[in-house]
């Protein structure tokens, strides 16, 4: 039956050939490849339940009575969008626990993406052919840092809404638009009515299109291009060793989704995120503290609260102080991680392409830079808890502000320097893993001039050596694919 | 030779001196801790106030309550028995030392101590109000949390767990914290609504009715017990700790699943 049918369909649509070569595809084993398939399926995970929240969310600021199981609330008249989250919090069943599995998945999601970045960066992944591969994935996280805070801005609550008085205030402070812009974007002066229905539509449809479609490239992209893995015996620049994607990688691929499905629902059901009955529904007079956002745009918050108050003026017009930290940081941020693999090819010289991993120590001025900007924003990022830090402390918030003005200063560069330091000296000791490096080798090696940090700029150029895998027929100089012996 | 003995024995000199000053020091800030406080108790009667009062107070207070070097008078501004009541049933009064920040604590007196001792205080003639009388169950549960997130949110947060407040613009001060009222007692939250203890400011009885804070107080109460049916608390902070248990519990779950399941470089 199953072989008619595919029959049907073969004679028809000439699938077979196709299926045959993907079902013999080669993934490589390592486990830092699948980091991205974390991401990739916390993303389901948050289609799955936001598709169900969509059914019982009310994008909509006009007011209506909640009359339902909470409460302190109970023939209060709140917004609609708070209603509706009250009621799928209280009296939609299952309700809450789709809520708070689709927001964990979502600083899950993030937090993945961030992880397999750095996963790609510091192994070089990112470098010809793949910077394509790269820009898109940057583009993957900014979209989803922005679908992240748009659902976080839904619900209408105290908290959501200061952070959407944050938003609007950003907006006001680009010079010349921002008055413009910010209007453009509420729909007024805040708080304005439109937000909400307007980021409703942003959060569940544009971005999430844009995400899937982006996705969909991505993983092309990595089919077409196949996969980098690690300088190992028997692999080379030329070929891609690992297992068939049928049976043995789908048999990983389908288990991790069980999996981090199981992490992310146990999240859902056991700690209770964004609480919003407790912090009650957003009116405009009002505010709380502590107030932060989740985590991914915590290095926004933090830029904000560290940037001191000073005013600039050009040719006649003021740019607003937050500007600096919440516009120009991020459009900094972002353009240089767009542009790194270029930046780069441009610097070290080296625009060959690569199909075999760098270890971090390969290239310790990469390794450093990028434990440099980690650092950088580490820093800011603990800083927007600098209120809850000054409370668990008993200390003054203008001091543990002041501290991390001086942290941000000498700890990314100290830190960039001890990266590059070990990296050399990981290097010279020879030794196969960092927890097999002699201590002695810090200060030893150090000096030494890491003659083994570039052996592979040589080796690069012997995939000729393996004539029979050399470049696969697409023209692109892709490696060609050698699934592994069965195992015993 | 003996520029150099001379240069010793200056130097022996100033660490002589600087020794000297050292233990001066110790001594004079020895000498500064706490004031003497009897642990034995007072036995009930009519004097017990007083007697508390000049044991305990009366050292920064003075006897008639009307301040010293060391401490405020107890009479002026909103003095008085429910400023005095709150001081010592959340803990803050007495402090061992002036310099001492008053903080949240355990009193150190029994109800009826700290009933004598407000008796006593009250008698120097503080114009600031009685302890009030509070039955939260005739407030109305709506009303108080429109009214606790209008005046209360902005400094001890929508979940009442408090929080730091800018102090001085001095980094080495200590910082202003607006407590916690987690552990707050009705009567308690109504002195302070109707005291301003510290930074606060005063909610009287011109800006809240009787009703009013009847109505905050249930609110708060719901506060203290709330319905977390979303499951561990996490603290009530926010996405503060929620990041942390994301990176901590979801994102490194998954990475430890993706080892399990995949290789390491030189594994097969």
């Amino acid at each position: 039956m199953l072989r008619q049918t595919a029959g049907w369909f073969d004679t028809r649509l000439g699938t077979s050939a196709f299926v045959q070569k993907a079902l013999t595809k080669v993934f490589p084993d390592h486990w830092s490849f699948m980091i991205g398939e974390i991401a990739l399926y916390s993303f389901i995970v948050l289609l799955l339940t936001g598709t169900f929240l969509t059914f019982f969310f009310d994008a909509s600021t006009s007011h209506s009575v909640y009359r339902g199981a909470y409460e302190p609330l109970n023939g209060v008249e709140v917004s609609d969008a708070y209603r509706s989250v009250l009621e799928l919090s209280f009296d939609v069943r299952a309700g809450l626990v789709m809520r708070q599995i689709h927001h964990w998945a979502a600083l899950v999601f993030i937090g993945s993406i961030v992880v397999h970045l750095c996963r790609v960066f510091f192994t070089g992944a990112f470098r010809r052919p793949r910077e394509i591969n790269w820009i898109i994935g940057v583009l993957l996280l900014i979209l989803a840092i922005f679908n992240g805070f748009s659902g976080y801005s839904l619900p209408d609550d105290l908290l959501s809404g200061t952070g959407l008085r944050i938003a609007y205030s950003i907006a006001l402070s680009v010079p010349l638009v921002g008055t413009w812009m910010a209007f453009l974007l509420f729909g007024g002066e805040f708080p304005a009515d439109e937000i909400i229905g307007r980021l409703f539509v942003v959060h569940i449809m544009i971005v999430p299109a844009l995400i899937i479609g982006l996705l969909t490239v991505h993983l092309a992209v990595v089919w077409r291009q196949k996969h980098t893995q690690f300088r190992e015996p028997g692999r080379t620049e030329g070929n891609v060793v690992g297992s068939r994607l049928w049976p043995s990688y789908a048999a990983k691929s389908v288990g991790l989704f069980f999996a981090v499905s199981a992490v992310l629902c146990v999240m859902g059901g056991l700690a209770q995120i964004n609480p919003v009955w407790l912090y009650g529904p957003f009116e405009p007079q009002q505010v709380t503290s502590p107030a932060q956002p989740d985590w991914y745009l915590g290095w926004v918050e933090g830029a904000l609260r560290l940037v001191p108050a000073f005013d600039v003026r050009l040719f006649g017009y003021e740019i607003p102080n937050p500007f600096f930290p919440a516009v120009l940081l991020p459009g900094v941020t972002f353009t240089l991680l767009l542009a790194w693999p270029f930046l780069e090819q441009h610097f070290a010289h080296d625009k060959e392409a690569h199909h075999l991993l760098d270890r971090p120590r390969d290239h310790p001025v990469r390794t450093a830079l990028g434990a440099t900007t980690l650092t950088f924003y580490t820093v800011m990022f603990v800083a927007a808890s600098n209120d809850l830090i000054a409370k668990w402390l008993g200390a003054s918030i203008f001091g543990i502000t002041l501290v991390f003005r001086i942290l941000i200063l000498i700890m990314p560069p100290l830190v960039g320097w001890g990266t590059y330091r070990l990296m050399k000296a990981l290097t010279a000791s020879g030794a196969g893993h960092l927890s097999e490096m002699p201590l002695a080798a810090l200060t030893n090696g150090a000096s030494a001039d890491g003659h083994g940090s570039r052996v592979h700029e040589g080796k690069a150029h012997t995939g000729d050596g393996h004539a029979g895998d050399g470049p696969a027929g697409n023209g692109l100089g892709a490696p060609a694919e050698d699934a592994h012996a069965p195992r015993g | 030779m003996r520029h150099v003995q001379g240069r010793a024995g200056w130097a022996v000199k100033v660490l002589t001196a600087l020794g000297a000053v050292a233990l001066g020091g110790c001594a004079y800030t020895s000498n500064l801790t706490s004031p003497y406080r009897s642990q034995e108790p007072v036995a009930d009667g009519p004097e017990r106030g007083r007697v508390l009062y000049l044991r305990d107070c009366a050292w920064c207070h003075a006897t008639d309550g009307s301040g010293t070097g060391r401490g405020p008078d107890l009479i002026s501004g909103t003095n008085g028995a429910a400023m005095t009541d709150f001081m010592l049933s959340t803990g803050r009064m007495p402090i061992n030392d002036p310099s001492e920040p008053t903080r949240l604590s355990p009193p150190s007196y029994n109800p009826a101590e700290i009933e004598d001792l407000v008796a006593y205080v009250s008698a120097f003639g503080g114009e600031g109000p009685p302890v009030p009388v509070v039955d939260s169950e005739a407030g109305d549960l709506a009303l108080g949390l429109e009214l606790y997130q209008e005046n209360c949110a902005a400094c001890h947060s929508t979940t009442g767990v408090g929080g730091a407040l800018a102090a001085g613009p001095d980094p080495f001060d200590e910082t202003l914290i607006a407590p916690s009222l987690i552990r707050s007692t009705p009567v308690q939250t109504a002195e302070a609504m109707k005291v301003g203890p510290g930074t606060m400011p005063v909610f009287g009885s011109e800006t809240f009715s009787d009703m009013e804070v009847n109505s905050i107080v249930r609110y708060l109460s719901h506060l203290q017990r709330p319905d977390d049916r979303g499951g561990l608390p996490l603290g009530h902070v926010g996405p503060v700790t929620e990041g942390a248990i994301g990176w901590l519990v979801g994102v490194g779950a998954a990475l430890v699943i993706v080892r399990l399941i995949g290789t390491r470089v030189g594994e097969e």
